[in-house]
């Protein structure tokens, strides 16, 4: 009996000890902080509140849709970065692209009470009872990418997804010598970025009178789809001059199809991001350009404008983020393009 | 005492001395846990897992398994909100996403029982058709809100205890009773049981499955209108894994995949784990890959420990 109890107890602390230790040791991990267990006391401290320069210790939570996307790595890095030279605390999440998780990770960054918080939202509209629970606890809410429909945001921080578009018609129809037909891969059906992008891709390329779009099929900005997508099209048209996909990932999906037709010399594709796979893509001449929409940057300037705004300083509403096309011509400089963060880079302070 | 009794015990509450143990974890990590705003969060994001984890934990008691709860969610979500947007009036517009949830459980409670084709197979279909028709229906495009009365129900509370809390409170209380004191929920038991025996016995299966399905589906559209209220909006993407999350409160709770076993008590303990560990991995400032990796252990260790115990009252006895 004695060692039965035993066994239990023991048990019992081997699943305490697995808490306890997740509890302990990830943050120094997986959050970036300045002085992990001083942190809470500081604010409390007065003296240290009435000198907010850089050394006040922030909180600041973000959420993104997923953690699982290169685009969305690449802004967790950013906003690590900005963190980590700021000195402040930051928790980033990913919501598992469903919005109801976002909101119980803002409902939980409201207890923690977190000075600020970051949010770029699965669905517009179911995100807009978060925003308001973290306005009624007077928390500074931010976003990237796409704004919530309703709420008050202090920034809003985004790239244009139409002039994303557009910069991908017009550099097309110039490539192709402003002749010639394309296929267009769209994001997800009904999405606000994917609508945006496609009407500006459509705009664009209305302006050139001898370019065709011959198709505009979403494959839900997933590489396997846009494969088989770009499989069908292949069988479907004979003539196929460009392909313009909404991302990346699409793009690579695409070029890969195109491939194992044997046309990649024949026909130029197109992605939008600029991931890394996507930069070494176009190295090689599977891709012929990019238009890169930095996440890093983004993740950097939505902790950079959060900051500033607890330090008491006024900010933009919104901020519009860069596109920059990427290609043979300045791939050398990439890395330098999509991680200019350095103080010379932050372009976004003109839009003071 | 005899050991035996002990382990039975033991046995019994099990999960919820791990539901405890995480609780005071929790207590000494940090201040932020305790305080009402936080728990009241907490009793307003189980509560959803915690109704939809009441159908899933029927329908594993009865041998089966049913993955359109998800697709369910969705569903009666939009039906809820474009009927809401329509008419403006809550009732018709609660009554019908119910009866669509009630419906898609029935067909599918008729098909398994009937067919005897895999629970698996007929619920992976009619999740797929659901979340198919809400694409077509929606454009894939949520359905935004402004009804304030409709919005307290997912977002105001009584006191401290949030709406969604307390209907899961009467949701447990009731079907605990049904499962528990009712020859119904005796039957649903029998057949998981065993499925044979009971036919030999009398009991009248295809009927139980049936109803065991339905309400199932029934409560999966309930879900689906506590978070169009919560979100204040008919989101087609919502609902996505939910049966995942539904099986494991369940399982968590002692519910056994091979049907016969399992408890509605036992999967509250399940979903407010589930709920909790969230929460205070949200709060403890853990990276979101940490915390697949830190939920999966603790599950792992939770049934581990469940079945430990249960080995020691079959061997005691």
């Amino acid at each position: 009996m004695k060692r039965k109890l035993l066994n239990v107890v023991l048990c019992v602390a081997v699943t305490a000890s697995m808490l306890a230790g997740c509890g302990s040791s990830n943050p120094q991990d997986a959050t970036v902080k300045e002085a992990p267990e001083e942190a809470p006391e500081i604010q409390e401290d007065e003296t240290v509140q009435q000198a907010p320069e850089e050394s006040a210790a922030y909180n600041i939570g973000y959420t993104c849709p997923t953690l699982n996307n290169p685009f969305f790595v690449g802004m967790m890095e950013g906003a690590q970065k900005a963190a980590q030279e700021r000195g402040i605390t930051l928790t980033m999440l990913g919501g598992d692209n469903d919005v109801t998780k976002q909101v119980q990770q803002v409902e939980d960054f409201i207890s923690q009470g977190m000075d600020a918080i970051v949010i770029q939202a699965v669905d517009t509209t179911g995100i807009v009872t978060a925003v308001t629970q973290a306005n009624d606890a007077g928390i500074p809410v931010l976003t990237t990418a796409e704004t919530p429909t309703g709420g008050d945001i202090l920034c809003a921080i985004s790239f244009d997804s139409y002039e994303s578009g557009f910069n991908g018609g017009t550099y097309i129809a110039q490539t192709l010598g402003e002749k010639g037909k394309i296929i267009e891969l769209q994001g997800v059906m009904g999405q606000e970025t994917s609508r945006e992008k496609s009407r500006g891709f459509a705009e664009a390329i209305a302006d050139y009178p001898d370019m065709e779009i011959l198709a505009s099929q979403p494959a839900d900005y997933d590489r396997a789809k846009a494969m088989s997508v770009m499989e069908n099209m292949l069988q479907t048209f004979d003539e196929i001059d460009a392909v313009y996909a909404a991302n990346d990932e699409m793009a690579l999906g695409a070029a890969q199809a195109i491939e194992a037709m044997g046309k990649s010399s024949e026909i130029f594709v197109m992605g939008n991001d600029g991931t890394d796979e996507a930069l070494e893509a176009v190295s090689e001449g599977m891709l012929g350009a990019t238009n890169g929409t930095p996440g890093y940057i983004q993740g950097y300037i939505a902790i950079d404008i959060a900051v500033r705004h607890l330090n008491g300083e006024s900010v933009p509403k919104v901020i519009n983020e860069k596109n920059t096309v990427i290609d043979k011509t300045n791939l050398d400089q990439a890395d330098k393009i999509l991680k200019a963060v350095s103080e010379e880079d932050w372009y976004w302070l003109d839009q003071f | 005492m005899d050991k035996r009794r002990f382990w039975m015990i033991a046995r019994k509450y099990a999960t919820f001395v791990i539901l405890c143990i995480i609780v005071i974890v929790m207590f000494f990590l940090t201040d932020r846990f305790f305080t009402f705003n936080n728990l009241s969060n907490v009793g307003r994001q189980i509560s959803m897992n915690a109704i939809l984890s009441v159908g899933m934990t029927m329908v594993i008691i009865s041998g089966g398994i049913d993955l359109s709860v998800g697709s369910i969610v969705a569903m009666s979500s939009i039906v809820c909100a474009s009927i809401l947007t329509s008419t403006g009036q809550i009732i018709p517009a609660v009554a019908a996403a119910l009866a669509t949830g009630l419906g898609i459980g029935l067909i599918n409670g008729i098909l398994i029982a009937k067919t005897g084709i895999a629970p698996f197979i007929i619920t992976l279909s009619s999740s797929s058709i659901c979340s198919g028709m809400v694409l077509v229906v929606t454009m894939a495009r949520p359905i935004p809100l402004s009804h304030d009365g409709f919005k307290q129900l997912g977002q105001g509370s009584l006191w401290i205890l949030p709406y969604p809390f307390l209907l899961m409170i009467i949701i447990f209380v009731m079907f605990a009773a049904l499962m528990n004191k009712t020859k119904f929920g005796r039957y649903v038991y029998a057949i998981g049981g065993n499925e044979k025996a009971s036919i030999v016995a009398g009991i009248q299966v295809v009927r139980i499955k049936t109803v065991v399905y339905s309400l199932c589906g029934l409560l999966a559209s309930l879900t689906g209108v506590v978070y169009t209220a919560r979100l204040s909006s008919g989101v087609p993407s919502i609902g996505e894994g939910y049966e995942m999350q539904a099986i494991t409160a369940a399982v968590i709770g002692g519910a056994s995949l091979s049907g016969g076993r399992g408890g509605i008590w036992g999967t509250l303990i399940g979903a407010i784990i589930i709920g909790v560990l969230n929460n205070a991995l949200n709060l403890l400032q853990v990276n979101s890959y940490y915390q697949n990796i830190v939920t999966g252990i603790v599950v792992l260790a939770a049934v581990l420990f469940d079945r430990f115990i249960q080995t020691r009252v079959s061997s005691e006895g």
